[in-house]
Parts: structure tokens; sequence; C-alpha cells
């Protein structure tokens, strides 16, 4: 197990590392320069322009400045930000709260809605499956975006229930402000969810040993609980994580549409303004959590299925 | 009282080319502690015959006729009494023991599951009993045993785990459907064995489906002889063996391989075994039955209990004599046989 956990570490590391040098070539061969943005379309004299560049080594050869860069992240310092010229691991702290947050939230509506719904419906069958069939298709179709102008427009613009923009403080006032923002991130991930889970509980109630259960006169409360859904939430698992690893990537087109104060929205405006430090950071950031999300469900499978075993050991 | 009476029970179940008939008067009863071998050809409503009485029939069949356990009819229950009945009185074995346990709980869950959870007895009394009996059944290591998952143990051990899970309960009625079928062929005698003796000392009446006629007539008390849907013979494995009184019977001895005798090949019955819901009026065998007049054709014949005999065939006074003798070599040959005996004509009743 420790092993197993050491191993997928280091291939996370040796990912970590691939994955920024191929963000860094992205932006270095990407069109426009960063000082372009540091001057904001002021007339400068070439020396000034110079002295700029300079200043952020940006005439060192690529592979100087990337290995730069790399030389400060492993003593621990991500350098800092071209255009506000503050501390990039500062800028990513104050930024993390409101992306984290916001994940979170919609993590839980994923596992409350998706996978209760689609519980459901694979148990109970009937309109209340129907109903859940029919959600699924309309929310898995739904574009976020879209979806969050429609949330926005109605909720907040419209009935006034909910904030427009901005994240809030303190937990009642992040409730608040989240509300839509989750909700729109959630729906997609919540509706494939809750698709899966339908399905996967309607396959375990035709299992051989449900019957065999049944006719031994277990109560069905308990080979529904017992048998159904524990069985089922073997596939759930993995695609529950999978969708809450991936919210991560799609916060910043929430985050955007919402202007909240996240890693996603900064990623955004920083690839637009070739900031590398900033790039180069959340990029990293994104990798690694995936990395981890996806680990941690690795080993959730294995402590749920004792038939998986870690890395050939035995479990 | 008979612990166990099925009542001319019939089954349909609907389906896209309209109802189809899969058991079509099915009767019999076993006595308390007897064992009642129920055999037939793949498709002739074996396993059909089991799920009536337990009531796990494919949802949407509708089933008429009675099925009495201790004169109480099973079909009629209410669903807490039905599952009662399921958790006191029947256990069933089935021919998978792999299917019939959840692969991700331990063997100690299931069968602890059938005392607490469907009896409501306490935890440490099951969780003793399990150990004694997994002891009885022949598991030398009953703590790895109750420790492991199905997918740790070999098909002989799960099946006796299964056997050991269904006395537990010390029901009146053990169904046991191919119990063997799916073990190699070593573990198959022990473990019928095992099955067979656990069945006496506790008691159970026991309805044991199978396809082998020799291992069917080896432990069991009486046989019932099961064709498309319907009871055709029920007999002592003697009376079976020394006088069948149906054809189909009679052709069901006649096919199993005969060592002393060195037939070159294994004699096949004629014709395509059919399913229940193909019979239309007459005979259900009488297209491949040897012996059929033709008022088989048109008149139905009727189980008729005769002399401590029970048979559903018009001809049975007259061709007692014929049946009961040496294997009917020119079978065949007897008018209206069918002539093509393909792969589909292949009994698999086999010794
Ligand atoms: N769930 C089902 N839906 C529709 N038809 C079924 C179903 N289960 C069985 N049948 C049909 O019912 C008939 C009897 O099936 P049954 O399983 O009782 O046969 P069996 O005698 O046990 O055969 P085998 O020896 O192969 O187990 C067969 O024709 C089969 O095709
Ligand atoms: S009734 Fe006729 S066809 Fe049917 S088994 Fe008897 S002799 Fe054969
Ligand atoms: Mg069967």
């Amino acid at each position: 197990m420790l092993r197993f956990v050491l191993r997928r570490l280091g291939a996370l590391a040796a990912t970590l590392l691939i994955s920024s040098f191929l963000v860094f070539s992205a932006m270095y061969a990407a069109p426009g320069t960063p000082e372009s943005f540091l001057v904001q379309g002021r007339t400068v004299s070439p020396e000034v322009l110079a002295s700029i560049r300079a200043q952020y080594g940006l005439d060192d050869p690529f592979l100087i400045r990337y290995w730069n860069w790399l030389g400060g992240v492993l003593t621990g310092d991500l350098g800092e930000s071209l255009t506000t010229r503050q501390d990039v691991a500062s800028l990513l702290a104050s930024r993390i709260p409101t992306t984290l947050w916001l994940t979170l939230y919609a993590a839980v509506l994923i596992v409350v809605f998706g996978v209760l719904a689609g519980a459901l419906a694979g148990l109970r069958g009937g309109a209340f499956d129907t109903g859940v069939l029919l959600g699924s298709s309309v929310g898995f179709a739904v574009p976020t975006f879209f979806a969050a102008v429609l949330l926005m427009s109605v909720f907040s613009v419209t009935l006034g229930w909910f904030p427009v923009f901005g994240s809030g403080s303190g937990f009642a006032g992040r409730i608040e402000h989240l509300t839509l923002p989750a909700v729109a991130l959630a729906l997609p991930a919540a509706a494939v969810v809750a698709r899966i889970t339908r399905t996967a509980v309607v396959e375990e109630r035709e299992a051989e040993h449900v019957s065999v259960a049944l006719a031994r006169g277990v109560p069905w409360r308990v080979v529904a609980r017992r048998h159904i859904l524990r069985n089922a939430m073997l596939p759930v698992t993995t695609i529950v994580g999978v969708n809450i690893a991936a919210l991560v990537a799609g916060a910043a087109v929430v985050e955007h549409a919402f202007t909240l104060d996240g890693v996603g929205a900064m990623l955004i405006n920083s690839v637009q303004q070739k900031d590398f430090a900033v790039v180069q950071a959340v990029a990293l950031l994104l990798v690694a959590v995936f990395g981890v999300v996806n680990l941690v469900i690795d080993i959730l499978y294995a402590v749920i299925d004792p038939r998986v075993q870690l890395g050939g050991e035995s479990a | 009282m008979n612990v166990l009476e099925l009542d001319d029970v019939r089954l349909d179940l609907p389906s896209k080319h309209g109802d189809r008939t899969l058991l079509r008067g099915v009767s019999l009863s076993l006595a308390p502690g007897e064992a009642l071998g129920l055999v037939g050809e793949s498709g002739s409503g074996k396993s059909m015959t089991l799920r009536t009485v337990l009531r796990t029939e494919p949802a949407g069949a509708r089933v008429t006729g009675r099925v009495l356990l201790d004169g109480r009819d099973v079909r009629t229950l209410g669903a807490a009494d039905l599952r009662r009945v399921r958790a006191d009185a029947i256990a069933m074995i089935s021919q998978n023991p792999r299917a019939a346990l959840n692969p991700v709980l331990r063997v100690a869950r299931f069968l602890v599951e059938g005392l607490c959870d469907a009896r409501g007895e306490s935890r440490e009394a099951a969780t003793r009993r399990a150990r004694d009996l997994l002891a009885q059944v022949g598991i030398a290591d009953v703590d790895r045993c109750m420790a492991s998952y199905p997918h740790q143990l070999s098909g002989g051990m799960l099946q006796r785990v299964v056997i050991a899970a269904a006395v537990a309960s010390a029901p009146r009625l053990l169904l046991a459907d191919e119990p063997t079928t799916a073990l190699d062929v070593t573990t198959q005698s022990e473990v019928m064995a095992i099955l067979d003796g656990q069945r006496r000392e506790h008691g159970m009446a026991m309805l044991f489906v199978t396809h082998d006629l020799e291992l069917a007539s080896a432990v069991c008390d009486r046989i019932a002889v099961l064709y498309a849907g319907e009871i055709v013979e029920i007999a002592t494995p003697a009376q079976l063996h020394a006088a069948p009184r149906h054809p189909y019977t009679r052709l069901l001895l006649d096919s199993r391989p005969n060592i002393a005798a060195r037939v070159p090949a294994l004699p096949v019955i004629p014709g395509r075994p059919i399913a229940a819901y193909e019979v239309e009026g007459g005979c259900a065998f009488a297209a491949r039955c040897p012996w059929a007049a033709p008022r088989c054709e048109r008149e139905e014949p009727a189980l008729v209990h005769d002399a401590g005999r029970t048979t559903r065939c018009l001809r049975a006074g007259e061709l007692a004599d014929e049946l009961a003798g040496a294997p009917a070599d020119d079978a065949a040959g007897v008018s209206g046989a069918p002539a093509e005996t393909g792969r589909d004509g292949e009994t698999e009743a086999r010794a």
C-alpha cells in the first residue's frame, strides 16, 4: 500500500515536470510579448524596453529561462508576477480559497444530487426514474457557460435571490455567493454521475447474488444497501472522482462568468498577459490536484473492492 | 402432512411474441424428510418449478395452481409472511455458487446474514453456528474460510459454504438446482455426499433438480420426470429402472451410456425437445414418441395415479409390458418416429 502510494507520487512528480516544460514551451511559442502588457500601450523608448527585458530575463535563451524558473520552484520560490510584481505564492494563496470553496461545493452537489438521484432512480424505477433520465439528458446537454448566464439572469437578476457577482465572506456569505456558480459548475457532472449511478444500480439489481439474498429472506432494505448500492458504488466512485478532478478545470469558465476572484479566472488573465510565472504555478497546481484526486480514488477503490490489489500487493 | 405439494402449477410469461407457457401443470408432493428428484431435458422447466416455490419467478409471470408448504399456499402469502417463509422454512442451493455470493463481501457475512438479518438471531449465536456448520461440511480451516472473499475460494469450497448456509436455518425444505454441475468431476461426488449427509442429518425434505438420472436414482427416494413443462411420470428409482411407464422415461433410460452393453454410440431420443409453449393439443411428447397412436395427437393425457404409479400417457396400460422390457433397440423403427436426429435431439441425461 505504502509502496503503491510512493510510486504513484513519484509518477505524479514526473508528470508535473513534463507538463511544466510543455506549458512553458507553449507560452514561449505563443504570439505576443509580456512587455507589451507591462507598458500597456504607452510609447516607450527602446532603451526602457530593453531594460525591462533584461530585468525579467526575457532575452535569455529558452532553456536557461526554464532552468531558472525550475530552480526557483524547487527551492520554494514560485517567482513573481510580471504584471503586478507580486509574489506568485501569495497571489495564489489569496485566490485559492474561492476556487476551493467553489469546487468543494460543486463536488458536494455532484455527490448528493448525482449519486442520490441515480441511486433512487435505479432502485425505485417508475416516474422518478423517467424524471432523472430526462433531467440528466438536459443537464448534460447545457454548456456550463450558458447555464451560468441562465442561472444568473433568472435567480439573481429577475428573482434577486442570489448576488450577481463576488465570492462573499464568512460561511453563510460564501454559500450565498457561490450557490449559483457551484450549480452551474456541477450540473453536467451531476448529470453524468446520476446516469451512471442509475445504470450501475439497475445492473446490480439483476445480479444473481441479489435474488439469492432476497430468496434467503434477507429484508429488502438490507439487500438494497448491502448488496445493490454497495456494489454499484464501485463504478460510481471512479466516475465521481474523475468528474470532481475535472471540476478544477471547469471552474475557470464559471469563475469568469460570475467574476469570481478564483484561481481559474487568474489563469485566464495571466495567459492573456503571458505572465509566465503565474501560468506555470496555476498549471502545476491543477495537474497536482488532478493527480492527487485520482490517487485518492484508486486507493478508495481498493478499499471498497477486495478483488482489487494495489500494485500487485495483497490487499 | 406433506412438506410440499404442487397442485397443477402453470406458469405463463408475457413476451414480445405473446404469452409463453413455461409450465403446463406440475403436480408433485414431498413427504417430510423425503428426497424427490426432478429430471428432464434442458428447458423443460425444472428451475422454473423451483422458482414458483420460492416465488422468484421472472417479473410479470402469471402462476396458477397451488404451492402448499406444510399446507399453506405460498403463492398467496403477503410480503412479510413470504419473507419469513424464505428465511425459516425453505433454503435454495443453486448451480453456480460463485454467482450466489456477493463478490465484495466476506464469506462470514454471507453465512451470518441469513441468520441475523433474515431471522433476527444474535450475531454471536449466528457466527458460532456458521463456524460449526463449516466444520461439518468439511472445511478444514474455518477461520480462514470465514475471512475469505469468494474469489479466494474454489468452486467446491464455495458450494460447501452455500450448503452450510442452507442447512444453518434448519429449513423444512431444501431446493437444490443442479448443485454439482458447475464443479469439477472430482469435487462433484464429495459435495453431493456432503449435501446428502447434511440433509439426512437435519431431516430435511429435498427437491433435487438434475439432468442426471443416475445421480437422481442414487440420491432420491422418488423421481419425477418433467417434459415440456409437465410431469410425465413419478416413481421410485427401482420402479423407474425396472418398469418405466412413460415412453419418454424409457427413452431417457436407454439414452444413458451403457458400458456393459458396449453400445458404440449414445442412443439419442429422436427429435428435438420442445418447449412448453410449443405444445398444441394432444400429448406433448407425441412428435417424438415411437409408440404414438393417432389419438395421441388429439387427446391430452392426464396425470393418472394408479396402483402406486403416476403416469401421463394415454397408452400407459397397453404399453406397460413393452416399456418394461430390455432397451428398445427397435424403437426408432416403430411407426411414427421422426427420422432426423440432430445435435438438438440429444438428450442431456447422462450417467
Ligand atoms: N427469465 C426468463 N424469461 C423468459 N423465459 C425464460 C426465463 N427463464 C427461463 N425461461 C424459459 O423457460 C423454460 C424453462 O426454463 P428452466 O430454466 O426452468 O429450464 P430447466 O429445465 O431448468 O433447464 P436447464 O436444465 O437448462 O437448467 C425454457 O424454455 C427457458 O427458455
Ligand atoms: S400419450 Fe401417446 S404420444 Fe404421448 S407418450 Fe403416450 S403413447 Fe406416446
Ligand atoms: Mg435449470
